[in-house]
């Protein structure tokens, strides 16, 4: 449970760190991201390029796969003394974190950014906070390293945790896939 | 001079002189290729720093399931190996990434990138380009193999010293398979990027 708490400190840490960094870009002046040299033509690289972007069972697929290497990395903690999955919840939590900033920056309202994020998102970071308490007991496991035994990693349940965390992520992707890009649409034509 | 000699023996050194050697690439690497203030470049260097964070965590990771393979191995073949001996064996098999990242760093200096202009962070293409066009970019592309090589023999050498040197091989051979496997697994579930 300690570990839990922990995991969720960071990603709150992480999460407000993010937000921090996203309002300090947005204060910076503004500048042109493309200015335009007199011996470089506006359209010198070609036409944009058509990005393909997944959608429905695809999408499904897609979040599932990143979430569940996230997922895995995170449990590395084991056996990196926890180091990876403090950076990686810390990284997280910058990412998302800064999603809200530069939304919120944008003029997005907090109950939009509410919307987009929570049903999916609190499936997904909790899953996500459940492999970084099991990732966390790296940091015991570290220090009493003469005593390991193979029960040491027996008692980490490591295949309840994958199985939850393959249903708690497929069930979070499914929300992302289905849902949240339905309410980003009509959020889109308001 | 004798602070010097104990931090000789310390067992984390390699890892230090390491860590050390990769923050300095980084610092050098990413601010000579998205040098400037405006915020575009801001948000790049602070994504970079952040990926070589994850890349330095992720890589101990992988060495501490490196250490784990070699001594469920050794375990198996009836060596009793203490478990701070493989723990040392592998902060010491890091000399040769130190190396590796402290070549990278000493061609950063005297090649350094050219940074990218604001108009070519727009282009798809454009980091990947200029990080060929780098002569210490490519020189560590071309390197990354003998540095592994390196580790694995350092760690193969080292655990040889406390175990039979036939077991100490396997155990490497083991070791690096399980570890490639993990990678390719990680890979193949990560999948591609969007749009590629």
């Amino acid at each position: 449970m300690g570990c839990f708490f922990g995991a969720v400190v960071l990603l709150v840490v992480g999460l407000a760190a993010g937000v921090g960094i996203a309002e300090w870009i947005s204060a910076m002046p503004a500048q042109s991201p493309l200015p335009v040299g007199a011996d470089r033509p506006l359209l010198a690289a070609g036409p944009a390029r058509r990005v393909e972007e997944p959608v429905g069972w695809d999408l499904f697929a897609f979040i599932l796969r990143r979430n569940m290497t996230v997922f895995l990395i995170l449990l590395l903690g084991v056996v990196s003394a926890g180091l990876v999955t403090i950076v990686v919840l810390l990284g997280n939590g910058l990412a998302v974190g800064q999603l809200i900033g530069f939304a919120r920056v944008s003029g997005m309202s907090q109950v939009d950014v509410a919307y987009l994020l929570l049903p999916h998102g609190v499936l997904e970071l909790g899953a996500l906070c459940v492999a970084g308490a099991v990732g966390l007991r790296g940091i015991p496991l570290a220090f009493g390293i003469s005593a390991i035994e193979r029960s040491s990693f027996a008692a980490l349940r490591l295949g309840t945790v994958l199985v939850f965390g393959l249903g708690a992520l497929a069930g979070a992707a499914g929300v992302e896939a289905f849902v949240t890009v339905g309410i980003a649409e009509s959020l889109r034509s308001k | 001079m004798k602070w010097l000699a104990r931090l000789a023996k310390l067992a984390l050194l390699p890892v230090l002189v390491w860590l050390a050697g990769l923050a300095a690439f980084a610092l050098l690497g990413i601010n000579g290729l998205f040098a400037g203030p405006n915020p575009v470049f801001v948000i790049a260097r602070v994504t970079a720093y952040v990926t070589v964070v994850v890349v330095a965590t992720v890589t101990t990771a992988f060495v501490g399931v490196f250490g784990l393979a070699c001594g469920a191995m050794l375990s198996w073949l009836c060596e009793s190996l203490d478990r701070r001996r493989i723990v040392d064996t592998m902060s010491r098999s890091f000399w040769s990434l130190a190396a590796y990242v402290w070549l990278g760093v000493a061609s950063l200096v005297l090649d350094p990138p050219v940074a990218l202009t604001a108009f070519e962070m727009s282009e798809a293409d454009a980091l990947e380009a200029r990080v060929r066009e780098t002569t210490a970019f490519g020189w560590m592309g071309r390197l990354r193999y003998l540095a592994l090589l390196g580790f694995l023999a350092t760690a193969g050498c080292l655990l040889a010293r406390y175990t039979r040197p036939l077991n100490a091989l396997l155990a490497v051979s083991f070791a690096s398979a399980a570890l490639a496997a993990l990678l390719t697994a990680l890979g193949l579930l990560a999948g591609p990027s969007v749009g590629h």
